[in-house]
């Protein structure tokens, strides 16, 4: 099935859409889900709130592509998730994510500032259209999707040791980007 | 800046990106060449041998069973997935859990494709390409069921040779010595200098003790030379290898043209209509991204135009690119790339349900 049909389930409120979003979404949106939460059952809880969240909001919405549309709102939800479960002993890709830019993102200074959302937006898109399709690709699949650097070697025909290197020199060349729009000091 | 502000931020990327990174596909000149063709050139001759075979007894192919194999390798593929064969990790195997919907689908897809062309055994179809120096483009599996497409493609005699040991006119030279392997190095990529301007010591590490025994026989402290050395050694035969390093180290230079060929990810039908977005595999190695070689690909989201017809006419857009490397002993590696061909190439698919 199409998105446009699936689209026009959702308007029409048939159970049939979430049905239907599984079959052709499903996998993306539960892996998502798994590299950032780590483990099979949080995973599934945030698959399945995750097409709640699709429910609620088509209509109004008619996403173009449908599956970056579930899938963000998967990763919304699986973050939020991640960073609630502060007792649980974390064991996810994304904890590796979050540890390779934590270290290259920490400043000088003493107090965490508060940023709006959307100046945040702003500069992370700022950052990434500074860069070349690869560097994009193996960026966006590092950091948002929360792949191996195995995996991502795979998908974009390099070596293992070729994609660590070129992380690297992405993440000082978000660094320097942060520094100039004085988002670190 | 701390773990939710960095959350907070990565969660605020432009969905463009976010879908330009589904798959692995650039198609514009622009790309960093790392797309690697993998020349199986053992299988190329065997396959070759086994057509010209076939067709001088008078049989298609697929009675004499050379195509279905591939099918079948893909279709044992997708059920070992379902029954978790190989999985020496539980944890992984739960992961797998969460496909068991789509492996099914799959299964189930090349079974009725694999019937359809052991049924019907169509023709192989090879497509002659003036553009690309009079090689052609082999239409092998095929299946089509009114809702998704599945074509297997040969380019294997569509991509000429790599040449080791290329000697570029001054202008190329020009063109070549612009920018460094990794297009985003400039200025010096040295590995000590890298390594004063906050380069981590594990990553120098990491090259420094990866290089092959040549390169640190020659000290390669240049990251695009090391690099370089690295893919050298990874797509040459050890005969084509040591050839290489052999015009290295008597000339002190060595050039490289690589040819990449591949099929781009817009399938279209004779009126422009797109068929959705492609994927793509090697039936060498079932990676997915698009390059040359024995590709499978899938369109599983043809728009409506596309579906339920009793034959489905479409256009595959063939392109041809060139890869010129050169690096001197000392130096670093450099690279420039251009589009030097492209070609339409129409087929047609009879509906197979």
């Amino acid at each position: 099935m199409t998105d446009t049909e699936i689209i026009a389930l959702f308007f029409e409120r048939s159970e049939q859409a979430i049905d239907e979003l599984d079959k052709s979404h499903g996998n993306a949106v539960a892996k998502v889900a798994w590299n950032i939460l780590g483990n099979e059952q949080d995973a599934e809880e945030c698959v399945s709130d995750t097409y709640f969240g699709t429910w609620n909001a088509i209509p109004p919405h008619r996403p173009s592509p449908l599956r970056t549309f579930v899938c963000k709102i998967a990763r919304n939800l699986a973050t939020a998730k991640y960073h609630s479960n502060t007792a649980k002993k974390r064991n996810s890709r994304y904890d590796l994510v979050l540890d390779e830019l934590e270290e290259y993102l920490s400043d000088n200074s003493s107090v965490e500032k508060a940023y709006e959302a959307s100046e945040l937006a702003a500069a992370i898109n700022g950052f990434i259209s500074t860069l070349n399709y690869s560097d994009r690709f193996i960026f966006t699949r590092r950091y948002w999707y929360s792949d191996s650097v195995q995996d991502i070697a795979k998908m974009a025909n390099s070596t293992a040791n070729s994609v660590t290197v070129r992380l690297f020199r992405i993440r000082e060349k978000l660094r320097l980007y942060l520094e100039k729009e004085g988002f670190l000091v | 800046m701390n773990r939710e502000t960095i959350t907070l931020m990565l969660n605020g990327l432009d969905d463009n990106y976010i879908s330009e990174a589904a798959v692995f596909c650039p198609n514009t000149v622009q790309e960093a060449p790392e797309r690697i063709v993998q020349m199986k050139k053992k299988k190329i001759i065997v396959l070759a041998l086994a057509a010209v075979l076939v067709f001088a007894l008078g049989v298609t192919a697929f009675a004499a069973g050379w195509l279905a194999p591939m099918f079948n390798e893909m279709k044992q593929d997708y059920q070992n997935r379902l029954s978790k064969e190989g999985y020496t990790s539980p944890e992984f195997a739960e992961v797998e859990d969460l496909y068991d919907a789509y492996y099914q689908e799959q299964a189930e897809l090349f079974e009725n494709a694999e019937q359809y062309m052991n049924e019907k055994q169509p023709q192989v179809e090879k497509v002659t390409l003036p553009e690309f120096d009079e090689s052609s483009v082999t239409l092998l599996e095929r299946y089509y069921d009114g809702e998704t497409l599945l074509i297997g493609i040969d380019l294997y005699e569509s991509v000429p040779d790599t040449v080791v040991g290329y000697e570029p006119d001054d202008e190329l030279m020009d063109k070549i010595t612009n920018v460094a392997f990794y297009s985003d190095v400039t200025g010096n990529d040295d590995l000590d200098v890298l390594l004063e301007e906050g380069m981590t010591q594990e990553i120098y590490d990491l090259y420094i003790n990866n290089r092959t025994d040549y390169a640190e026989e020659y000290d390669f402290r240049h990251l695009s030379a090391i690099e370089f050395d690295w893919w050298l050694e990874n797509n040459l035969s050890s005969e084509e290898y040591e050839a290489a390093w052999k015009t290295l180290r008597e000339t002190g230079h060595l050039g490289v043209v690589q040819s990449i060929v591949y099929v781009g990810d817009h399938i279209k039908m004779a009126d422009g209509t797109d068929l959705g977005p492609t994927g793509q595999e090697n039936m060498d190695s079932n990676d997915t991204y698009a390059h040359s070689g024995n590709i499978l690909i899938r369109a599983s989201e043809l728009p409506d135009k596309a579906k339920n017809l009793d034959q489905l006419d479409f256009v595959l857009n063939v392109r041809q690119v060139r890869v010129y490397y050169y690096m001197e002993l000392g130096s670093p590696c450099y690279f420039f790339l251009e589009q030097v061909a492209t070609s339409e190439v129409p087929f047609s698919i009879e509906n197979g349900a």
